[in-house]
């Protein structure tokens, strides 16, 4: 029975993956408007049953992916749609499914290696031209069934939700309101796309000259595929849609013409071409700026904006090298990427650091080396790896003078284990502590900053390279869990992830200790709180659960079936992607604590955490999402102080960008060393909460793990 | 008359005055070179006769400037070197409120050692949990205010141990606690009064015995290997004997130490007395005892976080390299004298009531204008009415009029905390601040500061001065 239930869920999501949706009410949805003409409905369910079928028989790899009952299921639809129902259809069809889902096997594997690219309806196309080419087309046209319904809706409305139906080969406008509120349920901002798309379509369509009703769908499509699936939603994925209906509107007329003399339909050839075309173009950037690709993980469109907005609140780029902070105590960036100095064309991506106090980077007369305030400090390894170019033997310079001869002057290369290198310049002559081939780990010692090579003074040049020999391109990097603090500003603020500008200071967040066994949480470990509050009566008590999942992500789950997955670095816990029914105790627990530096003890910083979490009363929270006010994060912002007995209080502040529209919240955690959170308390409108940690302890029935509340 | 008509006449010679330049060149080289060939006439652009006008002679004057700068150089030397690192002021240096508040204004922790002390932190505004106790005694009922807020405790020996324990039983509380060590350097006298001794294994023994207690948890170590150490190679020995025995205690405890306090002890810019060499080649500047430490220090935790323990967050104590050139003495001539033995003698308004430090110090002595003829070897005493004030036994100066200021220096470490109500009134002590602003730190005592601790019973209120008429 469960097995069955799977199945259904499957071969559902499988006809909401049509639309990039995931919910398997969209799918059904989708599946009833293909039955608006039943044998096409019943071909495709057909063909979908068996591109289900066949891959868990065959054991093919990720069996469960939507996509192979998705181009299955269209390669039915559009078959019976092509030949027109019968029984005789049917070998076609199992034929068809089979094909497709070969395809789909192959092409997931084939375009994932070529450049992480999706694989669309790529394997429906290519197995639906090959069984048309042996059935003949019913009722002599290549456009089949297309005796569209005249309705009391405006002929742009009626085109549009025409569109949606011909999709799934059922050109009709009540199938594609079906389709369109399936779309709707699951995400509003797809249901935008996919209007903006086909009217975006029409006026391209119009400036072309190139009108067809019969592929006007393919402009939904690439609106859908391109506008937040694949790329970050923006300014910049839009301007991705544009071009990509573009290519679509000139891929239908070139097919048309191609394919004319076989007598084959386009299909959805013309979306899948331009989709892969701006996605392959957009790969071949540095991904440094919008429009962010989200090719490893494509999700709806409110998902990834949630991720990237969280992801820009916490500075994470994934395109971009890690490292840690290359000294002790703060130090200014002296030039930044793309400085106005010798950071240029392959050499920027490169940062100079000294010490600057009072606008001066030296005391006394500056006319000595030693009068400068960073010169001999101690110089640390930024990354762990295998040192494989270093020397030492350059003099430093005089101040004001450089030597030209050797612009890097005394350096070191350390070989990272992702195979670049990160390079440390202008070293202090004899200053040296590794010696090629010694591996280093992150933090320690290599040499001293000095003044050798093209250094008017001192200071540490850093970068990450792709080559070991030196002065090869540059790559970018940014500093992992540091405190930063702006020119003109007077207190810093922990950043995740930062790539500071000239002038600013940098710090490393770690400053002891700090909070890593407080936020270890192993996988089974589960925190008891009594809560006080709206919801939860007068001491409630409430459990939250940690599991880590199958590809090793850990999710902490709330007893009332919430979740969210996080993650726990050396620097920071933070967490993401909320799932799962409404939770108010989860939730604010989420607000205080959802990003937490685990280092320094006392830090300022920001997060943009999704509004979705804030507990305010249903009827609010609809006239927000009414206004796609949800779509913008909190503005939240975290102080953390010392308490008595080495306690922790972290306040946190958090409204919503647009002025009285949400109530303000406040939280405040009270942070042990050793036990982590302890307790909370939070504050929405006049509505309180509080809580308090019971007990730590692992799941009943964890084997060989004792309980670990201390007495 | 008869006398003057009977010696040998002399030719007359034409008079001729020659003025001496205090400090200029004659035949036996510079006169006084590296004592007063610089006269000191304002402190950070305030002129000191203005200050001695306005606040009385003698004044203790302090530089927030200086202060300042010291503080945050020590604090870069050492934060620029090692990743955790940590300040604590030690009060009994110098617990002026002014100075106390400048150094917590700079991150410092406060480092107390007496009940006063704690109470004087804390009514500072100093958390509990940003207070150092160190010290060989500690009553149970400053302890029992300090342990529940958070202090840090350096226990000094057995019976504090014990005594802890049970304070923080009867509070039910676990107390982290550190525990203060002394060891040999090799370069350094042994401070074996303080503290449990390594070598002889009553450390370890102490770290066992917190191991094994319910109520304390051992989480630093604390040494303070002694005061005006110029070699900086004892330190470096110092935070490797440390580290050696926290792996070994940790190892033998199972607890894990956060923190190693290598204690005070840094030298400041002052001329020890019998010290060959003057301070400029002797001490070590802050730069030179940070990179021995720090050094030393990173070799010794290399492993620490591959092991996943922290590496121990450093803290220093130290007071008198920070404050000691930040402080002057301004005081004035009462009188010259010829003693039997030929030298001179100067008697000033101060003597070391408030210079306690002149016992094992030679502080700078200078005038605050350039002064004219020859110097001669001068003793200089106090006024108090004791043989031993004497506050410097042999400088060369040249002669002095009655009312001329006199300026020592460095005086801010240890004189205005080990300073005497003895014989006469402790006098105000004002600061320039960073924008040439005075303010008084301290008003000068009079009568009623003495009187008003002292209770008369009864009995002796009767009038006597009938009696002594008599």
């Amino acid at each position: 029975m469960d097995l069955l239930r799977a199945s259904a869920r499957t071969l559902l999501k499988g006809y909401a993956a049509i639309f990039f949706a995931e919910s398997p009410a969209t799918g059904a949805l989708v599946l009833a408007a293909t039955f608006w003409t039943p044998g096409i409905g019943a071909s495709g369910l057909v063909a979908a049953v068996l591109g289900h079928l066949v891959p868990v028989w065959m054991n093919l790899p990720w069996a469960a992916s939507p996509l192979y009952v998705c181009n299955a299921a269209l390669g039915g639809l559009f078959l019976a749609g092509f030949a027109g129902p019968s029984w005789a259809l049917l070998p076609h069809l199992a034929l068809g499914a089979l094909l497709a889902v070969a395809l789909t096997a192959i092409l997931m594997n084939f375009m994932w290696r070529l450049d992480r690219l999706p694989v669309l309806s790529l394997p429906f196309i290519i197995g639906t031209w090959a069984l048309m080419s042996v059935v003949h087309p019913g009722g002599g046209s290549a456009e089949p069934l297309m005796a569209g319904m005249e309705g009391p809706l405006p002929l742009a409305a009626q085109g549009f939700l025409k569109a949606l139906g011909s999709v799934v080969c059922t050109p009709h406008p009540l199938p594609g309101l079906l389709i369109l509120g399936g779309i709707l349920l699951n995400s509003r901002l797809l249901a935008l796309f996919a209007v903006a798309g086909f009217l975006g379509g029409s006026v391209v369509d119009g400036l072309l000259g190139t009108a067809s009703p019969w592929t006007a769908f393919n402009h939904v499509l690439v609106a859908l595929a391109l506008g937040g699936i694949f790329i970050v939603p923006s300014g910049g994925s839009l301007l991705a849609v544009a071009g990509g209906l573009g290519l679509a509107a000139l891929g239908a007329a070139l097919g048309s013409l191609l394919l004319a003399a076989s007598g084959l339909p386009v299909l959805a050839m013309p979306f899948v071409g331009a989709t892969l075309l701006i996605l392959a173009a957009l790969r071949r950037r540095v991904a440094m700026r919008p429009p962010h690709l989200v090719l490893e993980r494509p999700a709806l469109p409110e998902t990834n904006l949630e991720r990237a907005r969280l992801a820009r609140a916490r500075g994470v780029d994934p395109e971009s090298v890690p490292l840690s902070v290359p000294f002790f105590g703060e130090w200014q960036v002296y030039q930044g990427f793309d400085g106005p100095h010798t950071h240029r064309e392959a050499w920027r991506f490169a940062l100079d650091f000294f010490i600057q106090e009072e606008g001066r980077s030296f005391r006394g007369g500056g006319m000595d080396l030693l009068d400068y305030h960073c010169f001999g400090l101690p110089v640390r390894a930024p990354a762990a790896g295998t040192v494989v170019a270093c020397r030492d033997d350059l003099v430093d310079n005089p101040p004001g003078h450089v030597d030209t001869q050797h612009n890097w002057g005394n350096h070191v290369v350390v070989q990272m284990p992702s195979g670049l290198f990160v390079l440390l310049a202008h070293l202090r002559q004899g200053s040296l502590r590794v010696a090629v081939g010694d591996a280093v780990v992150t933090g320690d010692p290599l040499a001293a900053c000095g003044s050798s090579g093209r250094s008017p003074q001192p200071h540490l040049h850093l970068h990450v390279q792709t080559e070991a020999r030196l002065g090869s391109p540059t790559f970018p990097f940014h500093l992992a869990g540091v405190v930063g603090r702006p020119k003109d500003e007077r207190e810093g603020e922990f950043h995740l992830h930062l790539r500071p500008d000239e002038g600013w200071s940098i710090r490393a967040g770690s400053d002891g200790p700090g909070l890593a066994r407080a936020f270890l949480l192993p996988a089974q470990r589960v925190l008891s709180y009594r809560v006080q509050g709206p919801g939860a009566g007068s001491g409630e008590i409430r459990k939250l659960r940690v599991e880590q999942d199958l590809v090793g992500t850990f999710l902490l789950h709330s007893d009332r079936g919430a979740s969210v997955a996080f993650e726990r670095t050396d620097t920071a816990f933070g967490c993401y992607d909320r799932q799962g029914p409404r939770d108010d105790f989860f939730d604010l627990w989420l607000l205080a604590l959802g990003f937490t530096p685990l280092a320094p003890l006392e830090a300022d910083w920001r997060d943009a955490p999704s509004v979705r979490i804030l507990p305010v009363p249903v009827w609010r929270r609809v006239a927000v999402s009414l206004f796609l006010a949800d779509l913008l994060g909190l503005r939240s912002r975290y102080r953390r102080r010392r308490m008595a007995r080495g306690m922790l209080r972290q306040s946190g502040i958090h409204q919503h960008p647009i002025p009285h529209l949400l109530p303000k919240a406040v939280t405040e955690a009270r942070i042990h060393p050793d036990m982590g959170p302890t307790a909370l308390r939070a504050r929405v409108g006049n509505q309180r909460w509080s809580a308090t940690l019971l007990s730590l302890s692992m799941a009943e029935g964890t084997p060989g793990l004792l309980d670990p509340t201390p007495s | 008359m008869s006398d003057q008509e009977t010696a040998p006449r002399q030719p007359w010679q034409k008079p001729t005055l020659t003025p001496h330049r205090v400090g200029g060149l004659n035949k036996f080289g510079k006169f006084g070179a590296g004592h007063f060939h610089q006269h000191l006439d304002r402190v950070d652009g305030v002129e000191i006769r203005q200050i001695m006008k306005d606040h009385g002679s003698p004044v203790f004057i302090y530089s927030e400037r200086r202060l300042r700068e010291n503080i945050r150089r020590l604090r870069r030397a050492f934060v620029s070197r090692y990743p955790a690192v940590q300040l604590g002021w030690s009060y009994k240096t110098n617990y002026l409120g002014a100075v106390c508040a400048i150094m917590h204004q700079e991150g410092s922790f406060a480092e107390v050692v007496s009940e006063f002390e704690y109470q004087k932190a804390r009514a500072a505004g100093v958390p509990g949990h940003a207070i150092l106790f160190n010290g060989p005694w500690k009553p149970r009922r400053i302890l029992e205010v300090a342990l529940p807020e958070g202090a840090r405790i350096h226990i000094d020996n057995l019976d504090e141990l014990y005594l802890v324990e049970s304070v923080a039983r009867d509070l039910g509380i676990t107390a982290e606690v550190a525990i203060r060590l002394n060891f040999d350097t090799g370069y350094t006298e042994t401070w074996s009064r303080f503290g449990f001794n390594i070598e002889n294994g009553q450390a370890m023994e102490a770290a066992r015995r917190i191991g094994t207690s319910p109520h304390l948890r051992l989480k630093g170590l604390h040494s303070h290997i002694g005061t005006f150490i110029t070699d900086v190679r004892a330190y470096a020995a110092e935070a490797r004997i440390m580290a050696e025995f926290m792996e070994a205690a940790e190892y033998q405890t199972g607890c894990v130490i956060e923190s190693l306090d290598l204690g005070g002890g840094f030298a400041s810019r002052n001329n020890l007395q019998g010290s060959y060499l003057p301070p400029d080649q002797v001490v070590p500047s802050f730069e030179q005892y940070a990179e021995a430490i720090t050094t030393a220090l990173l070799e010794a935790t290399r492993g620490r976080e591959a092991a996943g323990k922290p590496r121990p967050v450093l803290i220093l104590e130290t007071g008198r390299a920070l404050v000691d050139d930040a402080g002057y003495l301004a005081s004035s001539v009462v009188a010259n004298k010829r003693l039997a033995n030929g030298r001179r003698g100067v008697v000033l308004d101060a003597g070391v009531n408030l210079l306690f430090t002149a016992f094992w110090y030679h502080h700078e002595v200078r005038p605050v204008r350039q002064l004219d003829g020859f110097p001669e070897d001068t003793t200089l005493f106090g006024p108090l009415c004791m043989n031993i004030d004497v506050v410097r036994h042999s400088i060369m100066l040249p002669p002095l009029d009655v009312g001329e200021p006199l300026v020592f220096s460095p005086v801010g470490a240890y004189n205005n905390t080990q300073w005497l109500q003895f014989i006469g009134y402790r006098p105000a002590i004002v600061m320039v601040g960073e924008d040439g602003q005075v303010d008084r730190l301290r008003e000068p005592e009079d009568l009623e500061s003495v009187r008003g601790q002292e209770r008369l019973p009864e009995r002796f209120t009767r009038p006597f001065a009938a009696n002594l008429s008599r």
